[in-house]
């Protein structure tokens, strides 16, 4: 196979190849990407399905809150002894309708618990600030309970001034120190409002002069049920308070009586966590790990079958929804392993595509090459069977051959019709002969069997006694026959070889050139080494592209040239293959007019140097 | 009574000869202060009531009730007064009342229906002897159990799994074949795992059945609230629904604060086991309590009279509202005392003897075997004689010897905090002198008891140094549980 053929074949193969694979690189660049955020939008469904579940624990803790504090009337007794029996509570609380503490009160016989909880909350019920978080986004500051003729106005403008930057709120959790977070206190707002609101603004205040010790600063909670339905709620008749003590946040909830009573609970901050862990799945066969932190990043709860390596980032976190806004899911889970899974399958599904590409593609350039050889092969076969047919006529063709030439000795030159027709079969047989030599040395040459006995002889001698056999014929046909036979030295080459090299060329000039009527047969020295026969003829050429492929075997030349003329096409083919095989060359000489084929042939001293 | 009288067949066939008695008792002895002579009390006749109680007579209650007051005798220059104890300097008007409940007897054959949680620490330091022992005294704990009995096994290391959800035993085969499973591996969820437990222990969370959890832990939390005080406020919760729980702390690496205060709280017992082949006996002395439950959410409410004021509950967490003193207690058991002493401050003088009401005492509980909400009211009142001092006097020793006990037991504890303060010395003092006045009393009312607390205290004073404290301070912690909490082991 030439290297061409090979290059071509190669690159038919290669190239669709490396295209469908770039692009499929391409492809899974794009699909790990796409994969990657339906990951982080899985996880982050899975955290918000836990967010809901929080969500709603809390919703059914506000309604059994609300269903346990739904007496118009309450008693001391009655409130210490619901704290007693909820685990959950940690202190019940009572206000009147101006909002003076009712329970537990400085002056009443209080217990330590109760104690303990009046100094927790002492901000709380001196009207100065807590921090009430309203919705994911919404910080507020201010007092938590409504007035009892609420102005919600004024609550949302001055909400509005006083509330912490998102920025801020969100950095705070990590940032601050327990110590730090026990209270923030609240500073009153400066008096920009409309004149209503600010004579609303100073009502208020007048209030909280004249209530020392009352809860004067009103604002309103923030009710689970009221969460979704709109920005700013109706003023409730329940909130939940997150207020962030010592431990860190606090819940507080409320409910307004109709008469303007307030009452409300503190919640255990341990015991609402127990109660989450409760609800909360265990370990699951979660491959990841899901952990609820609070609001210092400490985990509460954690669940899954995935230890974490130290350090590793979370692949999606959430904050939970008010209160427990400071609260946050994380999910934890092996970094590239959905990922890994995914790839391996693309890059499978990948490389079984290119495979198979990679089959059609050899297959098609098999095809292509079966095509390509298929005159190669044809062409061999006939050489075959020629080269059988041909040993089978040489023998007989031997006889002819000779026993014509001696009928031809015999023949009385008086009779000339006898003798030029045994003359015929003579000329005919030799060629015949030559064409059957051709046939035999070309398979020879093919089975690579093909020996030459080469000796040192005299070209010129050797050309004299080939055209004498030519010269019949070639006169025949009108040619003229020249020859300038100057060569000096011998010849160091095979007599048979030579013979057939220039009875090819000739019998070409007979076939090919017979226009031009002439042939010339030219012998002389290259150099000291190197001799040279010249056969010229003044045919119509050849022309420039076919001067190599001429020697191809069974190539033949233009349509012009060779119509009306029989060959099998390797007569030049194997002159050159003679030649070489002798360390001589053939090749056509560049001729503005006919050709000339020059055979070149070593010297008996560069011959015999060159086998040293 | 009309209930009684509705199941008064039944105790009988149960009950019949162990007729129960409520006793009522006061003692009152002379306070020195008061200076005059009694006129009902000789030394002779000092162990005779002078408290009469109105309407004594004898009932069927699960429960007795025994009151004893007692006088002070408190030497004032003890070195323990440094300290913050209250002391009754000139107080010749403070006195001590005992109020002491003890549950009735009752065979094995009539034990109440049992709802277990088992909270099993698997984290990394269990491996080896102490989870292989752990797992063979909880399959003698469950082989212990019946088909009317509930169990669930709780485990935690890094995320908490239950392993067993609450179920009754009938198939105790299928739950130790997961007992088997259990390996050890991973941090320590202490609290998720005890929110867990108590999650579980819902599922069967009744008043007539011992609700308990078991919760066994070799190391110290790390994930999840941790602190002890946090803790104790899981435990008093769990105690508002009726669940008690008991801690086992294995080895040395568990912080026995953590686990005395969930203990404490929730009214459970508290264990301590160096050596992980004591946990077998420690379990099997808690079923045994808890097989012993004869009645639960006993609530005691002492209203003082008019004129008394209650000052503080020793050694014990009490509500102190006004007049009223409330304290809970999740269960007691039968054979088993549990009592509170109550600091009382009397009216100064009274010129003419007289009989006074000193307070009234009311008892609720659950009866176990009943299965009925059960109440002691009406044998509260109790009325006393004004006044009674003389000189010569001798007090009640049993009072004085609890009080004392109690006293030191909260000296003990000081000494504990000052030593984490890392002041070893000081420590080393106040346990020194804790110990002196502790002979000094054991002397004094020739009590063997205060003589071991002393013997203790002065072997602790010499135990104070690393590597030896890590062991005495969860042996002082467990003392100081059990004179606390009156457990049993």
């Amino acid at each position: 196979m030439s290297k061409k053929l090979f290059i071509c074949l190669l690159l038919i193969v290669l190239l669709p190849l490396s295209v469908l694979g770039w692009l499929g690189h391409k492809l899974s660049v794009q699909d790990r990407t796409q994969v990657q955020m339906n990951i982080q939008r899985i996880l982050q469904g899975r955290l918000e399905d836990t967010r809901s579940q929080l969500h709603s624990i809390l919703q059914k803790l506000e309604k059994q809150l609300l269903r346990d504090l739904r007496q118009q009337t309450f008693t001391v007794d009655a409130l210490r002894q619901y704290t007693q029996q909820q685990p959950m509570v940690r202190q019940t609380f009572w206000l009147d309708a101006n909002n003076t503490l009712l329970f537990p009160r400085k002056t009443q016989a209080l217990n330590a618990q109760e104690r303990a909880f009046l100094e927790r909350t002492r901000r709380i019920w001196s009207g100065q600030v807590i921090l009430i978080e309203r919705g994911n986004d919404q910080s507020e500051v201010g007092s938590p309970f409504p007035t009892p003729r609420s102005a919600p106005s004024i609550q949302t403008k001055r909400n509005n001034q006083q509330r912490l930057p998102k920025q801020r709120a969100q950095k705070r959790f990590p940032s601050t120190r327990p110590s730090q977070r026990a209270y923030r206190s609240y500073q009153p707002p400066p008096l920009q409002q409309s004149s209503r609101q600010a004579r609303q603004q100073r009502r208020l205040g007048r209030k909280r002069t004249l209530s020392s010790g009352k809860i004067a600063q009103m604002l309103r909670g923030w009710s689970l049920s009221s969460m979704r339905t709109a920005q700013n709620p109706p003023p409730a008749s329940h909130a939940w308070l997150a207020w962030y003590w010592a431990e860190g946040l606090h819940l507080l909830f409320w409910r307004q009586t109709r008469n303007g009573q307030i009452v409300g609970v503190e919640i255990d901050r341990i015991i609402l966590m127990a109660h989450l862990i409760q609800e909360l799945p265990t370990t699951t066969h979660l491959k990841g790990r899901i952990k609820l932190r609070d609001e210092r990043g400490e985990i509460i709860h954690q669940w899954g079958g995935y230890d974490e390596p130290k350090g590793q980032k979370a692949l999606a976190s959430l904050r939970l929804q008010a209160p427990l806004y400071s609260w946050s899911l994380a999910y934890y889970g092996p970094e590239n392993d959905n990922l890994a899974a995914f790839e391996g399958q693309l890059y499978l599904n990948l490389g079984l595509m290119i495979g198979f590409v990679a089959l059609g593609l050899l297959a098609l350039a098999f095809y292509l090459y079966w095509e390509y050889s298929r005159d190669m092969r044809e062409a061999s076969q006939k050489v075959t069977f020629v080269t059988q047919v041909s040993h089978e006529l040489k023998t007989p063709l031997t006889n002819i051959r000779l026993y014509a030439e001696l009928l031809e000795n015999r023949i009385d030159e008086e009779d000339p019709k006898a003798h030029r027709y045994t003359h015929v079969i003579v000329t005919e047989s030799q060629r015949l002969s030559r064409l059957i030599t051709n046939i035999l040395t070309f398979s020879k040459r093919q089975k690579e069997s093909l020996s030459l006995h080469p000796r040192a002889l005299d070209i010129d001698e050797l050309i004299e006694r080939i055209l004498e056999q030519f010269a019949p014929t070639l006169t025949s046909k009108g040619f003229t026959i020249e020859r300038q036979l100057s060569s000096a030295q011998h010849v160091y080459a095979d007599p048979d070889a030579i013979e057939q090299i220039i009875g090819n060329l000739l019998s070409n000039v007979e076939k090919y050139a017979a226009s031009g009527q002439w042939v010339k047969v030219m012998s002389g020295t290259i150099d000291d080494h190197t001799v040279y026969v010249d056969v010229s003829d003044k045919g119509p050429g050849i022309p420039t592209g076919h001067k190599h492929k001429i020697f191809q075997p069974f190539f033949r030349g233009s349509d012009r040239l060779s119509d009306g003329v029989t060959g099998t096409g390797i007569g030049l083919s194997i002159a050159r293959e003679l030649a070489q095989m002798q360390q001589g060359t053939l090749h056509v000489l560049d001729r503005t007019k006919g050709t000339t084929f020059r055979l070149t042939l070593p010297t008996p001293q560069r011959a015999k140097g060159s086998d040293t | 009574m009309r209930h009684q009288t509705k199941h008064l067949p039944t105790f009988f066939r149960i009950h019949t000869p162990q007729w129960c008695w409520v006793c009522c008792l006061l003692w009152l002895f002379p306070l020195n202060a008061w200076g005059t002579p009694s006129s009902l009390l000789s030394p002779s006749q000092s162990n005779r009531p002078i408290f009469t109680i109105k309407g004594k007579r004898p009932l069927k209650k699960r429960v007795r009730v025994r009151f004893q007051l007692s006088h002070p005798q408190l030497p004032v220059q003890v070195p323990m007064l440094k300290y913050g104890l209250q002391a009754s300097q000139k107080s010749t008007k403070t006195v001590y009342l005992k109020v002491g409940l003890q549950g009735h007897t009752t065979t094995k054959h009539q034990r109440a229906p049992v709802n277990l949680a088992v909270v099993l620490d698997r984290s990394g330091s269990m491996k080896g002897e102490k989870l292989r022992e752990t797992k063979r005294a909880l399959k003698m704990l469950l082989s212990r159990m019946g088909p009317r009995d509930t169990f669930s096994l709780i485990t935690y290391n890094s995320t908490v799994q239950v392993l067993v959800p609450a179920t009754r035993v009938r198939d105790p085969k299928a739950i130790t074949r997961k007992i088997e499973q259990i390996t050890a591996k991973g941090a320590t969820a202490l609290f998720g795992g005890v929110s867990r437990g108590l999650g579980e222990l819902k599922t069967f969370l009744h008043q007539h059945r011992v609700n308990r959890m078991v919760l066994i832990s070799d190391g110290r939390a790390n994930i999840g609230p941790r602190r002890p005080s946090q803790l104790g406020r899981l435990g008093a919760a769990s105690a508002v629904q009726g669940i008690s729980i008991t801690t086992i702390g294995l080895g040395l690496g568990y912080n026995e604060d953590l686990m005395t205060q969930l203990a404490l709280k929730s009214d459970g017992n508290y264990g301590f086991a160096d050596n992980a082949k004591k946990l077998k006996t420690l379990l099997t002395s808690e079923l045994h309590d808890i097989f012993s439950v004869v009645a639960q959410r006993v609530t005691l409410h002492i209203q003082c009279a008019k004129g008394v004021k209650p000052i503080r509950v020793l050694d014990r967490a009490a509500r102190i509202e006004g007049q009223d003193v409330r304290l809970t207690f999740n269960q007691l058991n039968s054979q088993r005392e549990k009592y509170v002493l109550l600091e009382l401050r009397l009216p100064l003088q009274q010129k003419t003897p007289q009989t006074k009401q000193i307070a009234k005492i009311n008892v609720r509980y659950n009866d176990m075997l009943t299965k009925r909400t059960d109440s002691l009211t009406r044998y509260s009142n109790i009325k006393y004689t004004l006044p009674v001092a003389g000189n010569g006097c001798t007090v009640n020793k049993d009072i004085m010897v609890k009080v004392i006990a109690a006293t030191a037991n909260e000296i003990n504890k000081n000494a504990v905090s000052v030593r984490d303060s890392g002041y070893i010395n000081k420590a080393r003092g106040m346990l020194r002198a804790n110990a002196s006045f502790l002979n000094k009393m054991a002397k004094k009312y020739r009590s063997k008891t205060l003589r071991q607390l002393g013997q203790f205290n002065n072997t602790n004073a010499e135990n104070l140094q690393k590597p030896k404290w890590r062991y005495s301070r969860k042996l002082m912690r467990k003392k100081q549980y059990q004179i606390q909490n009156q457990t049993s082991y």
